[in-house]
């Protein structure tokens, strides 16, 4: 029997159908399943971290805007503005309703823009499957806010009502607070949408536009906002984008691929020009910075929902392996999640961090410099209340990171007391994973053998460790 | 049974009886085959692979992909382990010949061209490695056999063999990413080339990728989140580099590939990506490009691309021979074409069998004497011992002697590798006993064993630290084995 005679008996297995029970029935029902889903998500994820006793909030971001608001160093970001308005306990739910706000703006604007059915279907399942997504309901950030005034600028110009389209205005404006790109983004979005909607003669569109470039140039010239927010990690292309190589975030490694079947079947389809401008104003950015992966990822989750459709959509000709691709793909996707949702509570800042942290803010002077991983910095600082070297997005990171990795890998003492107390380095913080990472038998940890080093504190692992000042007599 | 069955036959049996022959008249299996066999027996006390190594590099994680050492492991429960470590991988290595002979047929349409591609499988220099208990021996043959599938997929039993066979070498080896590949590049190239492409075989490409995929994450997942794309690399480390990836060297080629099938096979690929005709060839040089590109970035070591090579150029050789045949059909010289076919068994036989038996002659083995120390060590040693040996002799230690070895070449997530291997030579070379005792110390190494093997690697008599007060030495004869009796310590 050929192929071609098993294809004519299995016409009817479609699975993405309207014919398919099982597809219809979820087609029909899907916001009490998505609802579901993430209830469920969210239960696991906070589950797991308060099995270990892990702090609510994770990621640098978080700890970088806590810190400035202890500070009281209010930038124009809108959501530092935001964060320093509302109270104090409200701030750890602000994660999961900025998820859940942007995750139903979304689902809004597929309606709106007539997506189809099962695209915006695949899209909206497969975001909240994503790293991203579940990273987003632990993590303070700022591009989950852009993108939440960003949707809500959409539907609210999308409304037949004139009014509610000049509201649009105040998500719009908010949204060019962030950071350059984020307002170029905007802008780009903003002129593909006028561009495709140019039949409609009225003023709004050179408004908004206008403000849009008004506010980018004013943050840029007089504010002084940075062309990136960010970084709050040490960037790394691979795993920064596909979860399952160890990134913090991202998307899982199917998704990617199902994402690049999708750019391949819509190569050269007219609709999905712009998708492509998209990407081609985003990828150069993220090479920049990694921080915009939650954008980026937004628009390869797109094009994933696209492959996978078109990609089970078409018919096969060996329709009994189209069942099992399917299960396997679904599978694999699911595998990543659950592979990230199992890393959750191992995600910065740790148990151990807080109370090894807190133990140096409450037992050492003030004024003092600790030395650690540049990515512990914000933690560092939140929970010791102590300076750490540099931040990863200070603007002289880059001069700062090579000091330290030269205090890391300086192989004698002569090499390495200079460059600590050139710094004003008092403590050192030591985790686990820099234990794990560095030389043992030369450079930093190797030298820590000095009686010059004082073992003073450590907790699972994390060390403090104190770097004591020249004696007298030996500096004579 | 047709005539040409029959040969085929013949073919696969005298290929079999010639590896057995070879493969008991040299007493042991070769280095690493010790490494399989330990995981194999492992499998059948306790139905789970050996993850958590307690006794390579003195305990550590070891990943691989178990389905080999799971069909040994069940053989080995009603079949002596002779049977399992020599008779049935030369089965699967003889079976090649059928493969290739299918496969040639299938290119070809000539009995007599796929015949001789199937003999000169069968005597491949570079297959020859008789005494090789290892993951190759099952992944090669399957390698074969899904690409053989895929050239039928559209008919539904293929469709079924190619599916069992490629779930097969998923679970078997890191070379069906190969296969991936070179399925890859033939669509590439079929592109390339605005060749219709069959949709099945698109089809059969996509479903086999992501369930390759699967498979990989759910074995590796710790990996990959640890250790990043990276993982695909095998940690070699870099003083010891040379002798996994060797610089390419023609004359080696040669020998081990046989010169008939390279020269032949460089000729039909020249033709075939010039003036494209046979598009099931096209598959099999996009297989040779997928090996070129895997071995450039040494994925996979120097010794399976070339038996890899090999077998596509033998299978290749049915088109030139065909070719041949028809050329002469074609000219004055018809009349000599009954001469062709014994020349060119003559040749192949030369040029095949003696290199072939040469190398299996040639491979290396420890010697019984040497599996002897290794045993007597498990008898008079603590358990927790560590013991230090070779780089090669390292799983000697953990088969035979059930004892720590210091390193061994399974270097796939081991961190400290490369310091390892700087020790690992240290420890036989330095004149220094303060050195060596430290060295010994901070590995936990109790017991040094010196055999005839590590006097020819490292160039040396004696260990020339071993005095009597601080090495005693406790087993004597060709091999000896020395007791750590001194410890340095450190002054505060």
């Amino acid at each position: 029997m050929t192929a071609e005679t098993t294809a004519k008996e299995t016409d009817s297995q479609d699975f993405l159908s309207p014919e398919n029970k099982i597809y219809s029935h979820l087609l029909k029902h899907q916001k009490k399943y998505f609802v579901s889903l993430i209830i469920l998500i969210f239960f696991f994820s906070a589950w797991s971290n308060f099995l270990v006793g892990k702090p609510v909030l994770g990621g640098g971001e978080s700890y970088h805007l806590l810190n400035l608001i202890e500070k009281g160093e209010y930038t124009y970001n809108p959501l530092v503005l935001l964060l320093a308005v509302i109270p104090q306990n409200l701030i750890l739910i602000i994660p999961l309703l900025l998820s859940l706000l942007s995750l139903g703006l979304l689902s809004k604007l597929c309606e709106k823009m007539e997506l189809p059915k099962n695209i915006s279907f695949f899209f909206i399942l497969f975001l909240i499957m994503s790293p991203t997504f579940i990273y987003s309901f632990i993590t303070l950030s700022s591009y989950s806010l852009f993108l939440s005034l960003t949707l809500l600028g959409f539907l609210l110009i999308m409304n037949k009502n004139k009014t509610l389209r000049l509201f649009s205005l105040i998500p719009f404006i908010s949204a060019s607070f962030f950071d350059t790109s984020s307002a170029i983004f905007l802008l780009s979005l903003q002129l593909i949408y006028f561009w495709e909607n140019k039949e409609k003669k009225e003023q709004l569109p050179v408004i908004v536009v206008a403000m849009t470039v008004g506010v980018m140039l004013l943050n840029k010239l007089f504010l002084k906002t940075p062309l990136f927010n960010g970084p709050y990690h040490l960037q790394r292309y691979f795993p920064d984008l596909i979860s399952d190589f160890g990134g913090l975030n991202g998307i899982g490694f199917f998704t990617v691929l199902v994402a690049i079947t999708g750019l391949f079947v819509t190569w050269k389809k007219k609709n999905f020009y712009y998708a492509y401008l998209l990407l081609l104003i985003v990828i150069p950015g993220y090479l920049f910075n990694t921080e915009i992966v939650f954008i980026l990822s937004l628009i390869l989750l797109f094009f994933a929902a696209v492959g996978f459709v078109k990609l089970f959509e078409n018919k096969w000709v060996l329709t009994s392996l189209k069942g099992f691709t399917l299960i396997i793909l679904l599978l694999g996707m699911i595998f990543s999640m659950l592979t990230f949702l199992d890393r959750v509570n191992e995600l910065s800042p740790s148990p151990s961090d807080q109370k090894v942290l807190s133990w140096i803010r409450e037992n050492t002077p003030e004024n003092t410099v600790v030395l650690s991983a540049p990515e512990n910095s914000y933690y560092v600082k939140y929970f010791s209340k102590r300076d750490p070297l540099f931040y990863l997005n200070d603007p002289d990171a880059e001069e700062k990171t090579e000091t330290v990795q030269l205090i890391f890998s300086a192989p004698y003492i002569q090499d390495l007391f200079p460059l600590l107390e050139k710094n004003k380095v008092s403590f050192v913080y030591i985790t686990p994973q820099m234990r794990e990472e560095l030389p043992k038998e030369q450079g930093f940890l190797f030298l820590l053998k000095n009686e010059r080093f004082k073992l003073i504190y450590s907790h699972e692992g994390s060390e403090v460790w104190e770097f004591k000042k020249e004696s007298a007599e030996n500096a004579g | 049974m047709e005539k040409n069955k029959k040969i085929l036959l013949i073919i696969f049996i005298i290929t079999l009886v010639v590896r057995l022959v070879l493969a008991f008249s040299i007493p042991n299996l070769t280095y690493e085959s010790y490494y399989h066999l330990r995981h194999v027996e492992h499998i059948k006390e306790t139905g789970t692979p050996l993850f958590q190594d307690p006794l390579s590099y003195g305990g550590r994680e070891v990943l691989f992909l178990p389905f080999f050492h799971y069909l040994m492991a069940f053989f080995d429960l009603f079949l002596p382990t002779i049977v399992i470590t020599k008779i049935i991988p030369n089965i699967l290595i003889a079976l090649i010949t059928i493969t290739s002979y299918f496969t040639a047929k299938k290119i070809t349409k000539n009995e007599t061209a796929s015949l001789l591609s199937s003999l000169i499988t069968g005597f491949l220099p570079i297959l020859f490695f008789t005494n090789s208990f290892t993951v190759e021996t099952l992944s090669l043959p399957l390698t074969f056999l899904t690409i053989y599938a895929f050239m039928n997929i559209n008919s539904k039993k293929h469709l079924y063999l190619y599916v069992i066979s490629f779930l097969l070498l998923s679970l078997t080896s890191f070379s069906a990413f190969l296969v991936l590949i070179g399925f890859g590049i033939y669509l590439l190239l079929s592109k390339i080339e605005n060749k219709k492409t069959n949709k099945a075989e698109v089809e059969v490409i996509i479903f086999s990728l992501f369930f390759f995929l699967w498979v990989q994450f759910l074995f590796f997942k710790s990996s990959f989140i640890r250790k990043g794309i990276s993982f695909i690399w095998q940690n070699i480390p870099s003083n010891i580099i040379s002798e996994y990836f060797p610089t390419f060297s023609i004359p080696q080629a040669l020998l081990l590939v046989s010169i008939i099938p390279v020269l032949t096979g460089a000729y039909i690929v020249y033709n075939s990506l010039f003036h494209l005709k046979n598009q099931k060839a096209f598959l099999l040089i996009s297989f040779v490009i997928a090996t070129t590109i895997f071995t450039w970035l040494k994925l996979i070591m120097f010794k399976q691309s070339l038996a890899f090579f090999g077998v596509i150029l033998a299978i290749l050789f049915a088109s030139f021979y065909n070719d041949m045949e028809t050329y002469f059909n074609k000219t004055k010289l018809s009349g000599y074409n009954r001469i062709i076919l014994p020349v060119t068994v003559l040749l192949l036989l030369l040029s095949t069998v003696i290199p072939a038996i040469s190398s299996a002659l040639q491979q290396d083995t420890p010697t019984n004497e040497e599996i002897e120390a290794y045993r007597w060590l498990k008898d008079h040693t603590p358990k927790e011992s560590g013991v230090l040996t070779t780089l090669e002799e390292g799983h000697l230690v953990t088969y035979f002697s059930q004892r720590k070895n210091m390193m061994d070449n399974q270097f796939r997530m081991v961190k400290d590798v490369e310091k390892r291997a700087k020790d690992i030579n240290a420890l036989f070379t330095t004149p220094f006993q303060t050195l060596a005792l430290d060295l010994l110390q901070e590995y936990n190494l109790r017991y040094v064993v010196f055999t005839p093997s590590a006097k020819e690697k490292y160039g040396i008599t004696k260990i020339n630290y071993a005095t009597r007060n601080c090495f005693e030495p406790i087993f004597k004869g060709e091999s000896k084995i020395y007791l750590v009796k001194c410890e340095i310590k450190r002054v505060k």
